[in-house]
């Protein structure tokens, strides 16, 4: 009887402790199952406060044009996706993806990361103002300047132009070769080297001449303005990474002619050197041009609401006559750039017809600043 | 005897697990509802965000800013674009629609005229249908008026009205 209880008793103490463990378990399980949960909204949270401190930036950054700032940030990964193809423009933060760009005008890299950001504006002018372009970088990406010997004023206007503070060196070409190359010691995730080929028929330097960076975080830009005066003006620019860079330089015409685009403005100019290849460019461009399309309408309304109002003189050059080309006022011209600017393709072609009218539209507005009391077009 | 004191223990253990899921409970009710707290004090402050940074957007519109040549003037608005801005965004809403709704959100934008005369141009309306709630938080903008025919500049005021649905 005594060892039936003592069984009984052994029976009860093992099922305390199986219940006990059973519990135990559950309730841990539980437990853990919230820490890590939250530990993962936590991230997730920190995430969504980078990113709207960010989106903060860009908004701030955006009004205060031609300055650069530069901002501390957390070592997290920043992606700018434009992919005109799928139609996908935003840019992620830690994974999160943060906000739809598909208006906004950023060039930067795909891919950022560091723990200081820096951000350039530059504003767009064609020569109305059309918008901000927002240029942004890191600690980790160094842009080179290489220059001819001796350095030409095309050169020496595009590195005064360009954003201080940033990582940059000169690579001045003197008898003997270049100074300041950047070596691989540098440790940047992208380094960027502008050439600027400037129509003097000089060959280009031989690219071993100047780059010691890891050939596959090399790109070079190479710009071919379309004037010998101003390299802002427009032109075409190259994406070339250093092995067709160097067919280029050694006289295959044709081995740039894929990685091609055309720019016009300062700003369209550089935003090709911080977007670093052509794909991105034209994304961001093409957002820009839709931009262009919208506040050229707005200016061709414009000469229709002042219309009553203006005198016969005043009339010529604003209307014009629809017969002539040459007597074009500048609705007529307003209205041919809206319907070249809806067909382009950003292509050299259609960037050359915008040219050519924004090149009229300046006259006639420069005439009415000169000749008359009219409304200015703008 | 034994037998009781057993079930005893067990009634014992069976109520510690009670009260220490319980006291989980709690503790999780009282986390959401913290939480909650949190979320409603951060949605009023992007309200306060979205509203400054609409504010500073909506004042810095090229497409309506006073202008010569290229150079800009802040806080300036051309009445001949503002008149030509309703003039398009009512006639082409496929191609400014979406771009301003990107931009401005739920917003109402008014242009006053306040001196000397009194006139309203709506930039843009996307505000509260009838018998829906939100907040708004609304912020005035002194700016002067251009008027390129006459060359004379009024005063008026660029009211935004940043809308949390």
């Amino acid at each position: 009887m005594a060892k039936k209880n003592n069984k009984k008793g052994q029976l009860e103490i093992q099922f305390n402790w199986i219940f006990v463990i059973i519990i135990g378990a559950v309730i841990l399980g539980f437990l853990l199952t919230f820490i890590f949960s939250q530990g993962d909204a936590n991230d997730k949270k920190v995430s969504a406060s980078i990113a709207n401190n960010f989106e903060t930036i860009i908004t701030s950054t955006n009004q205060k044009i031609g300055t650069v700032k530069s901002y501390k940030v957390p070592d997290v990964d920043i992606n700018f996706v434009c992919d005109q193809d799928q139609g996908l423009y935003y840019y992620s933060i830690g994974g999160v993806n943060a906000k739809d760009t598909k208006h906004e005008l950023i060039f930067s890299s795909e891919h950022l990361r560091g723990t200081r950001i820096f951000t350039w504006t530059e504003k767009w002018s064609v020569p109305y103002q059309v918008a901000t372009f927002l240029y942004i970088t890191n600690d980790r990406e160094h842009f080179s300047f290489v220059t001819s010997y001796p350095q030409t004023s095309l050169e020496t206007d595009l590195i005064e132009n360009f954003a201080d503070n940033l990582s940059i060196s000169i690579l001045n070409q003197s008898a003997t070769g270049f100074e300041n190359v950047p070596s691989a010691g540098l440790n940047k995730m992208a380094y960027t080297f502008v050439v600027v080929d400037d129509l003097s028929n000089s060959p280009l330097p031989d690219p071993n001449d100047f780059i010691q960076t890891p050939h596959d975080r090399t790109r070079i830009i190479l710009i071919n303005p379309k004037s010998s005066s101003n390299i802002f003006e427009s032109g075409k620019v190259a994406f070339l990474d250093f092995d067709t860079y160097k067919d280029f330089a050694n006289g295959n015409t044709l081995a740039a002619e894929d990685e091609t685009s055309s720019y016009f403005g300062k700003a369209s100019l550089y935003a090709s050197i911080f977007a670093g290849n052509k794909e991105r460019y034209e994304c961001g461009m093409s957002k820009a041009m839709s931009r262009l399309q919208l506040v050229t309408l707005m200016q061709y309304y414009k000469t229709i609401s002042v219309e009553p109002y203006i005198s016969s003189a005043c009339k010529s050059y604003i209307i014009g006559s629809d017969f002539d080309e040459a007597l074009w006022g500048a609705r007529l011209v307003l209205k041919e750039l809206n319907v070249t600017i809806a067909d382009s393709d950003f292509g050299v072609q259609s960037a050359d017809d915008i040219i050519g009218l924004i090149s009229k539209l300046k006259n006639l507005n420069n005439k009415i600043v000169v000749e008359s009391n009219c409304p200015l077009i703008y | 005897m034994k037998s009781k004191k057993a079930q005893l223990q067990m009634g014992e253990s069976i109520f510690v697990v009670i009260i220490i899921l319980l006291l989980i409970v709690f503790g999780l009710v009282f986390a959401s509802n913290a939480e909650e707290d949190s979320i409603r004090a951060d949605k009023e402050d992007f309200l306060d965000l979205d509203s400054i940074t609409l504010t500073k957007y909506a004042s810095s519109l090229a497409e309506l800013q006073c202008s010569l040549l290229d150079v800009t003037e802040l806080s300036c608005f051309d009445i001949d674009k503002l008149t030509a801005f309703s003039n398009v965004t009512d006639k082409y809403p496929e191609i400014s629609a979406e771009y301003y709704f990107s931009q401005f959100g739920n917003a109402n934008i008014t242009v006053h005229e306040i001196y000397p005369s009194n006139r309203n141009w709506t930039i843009y309306y996307n505000g509260l249908e009838d018998g829906e709630v939100g907040k708004i938080k609304t912020t005035t903008v002194p700016i002067s008026l251009y008027d390129g025919i006459t060359k004379r500049k009024s005063f008026g005021i660029l009211e935004i009205q940043a809308i949390s649905k």
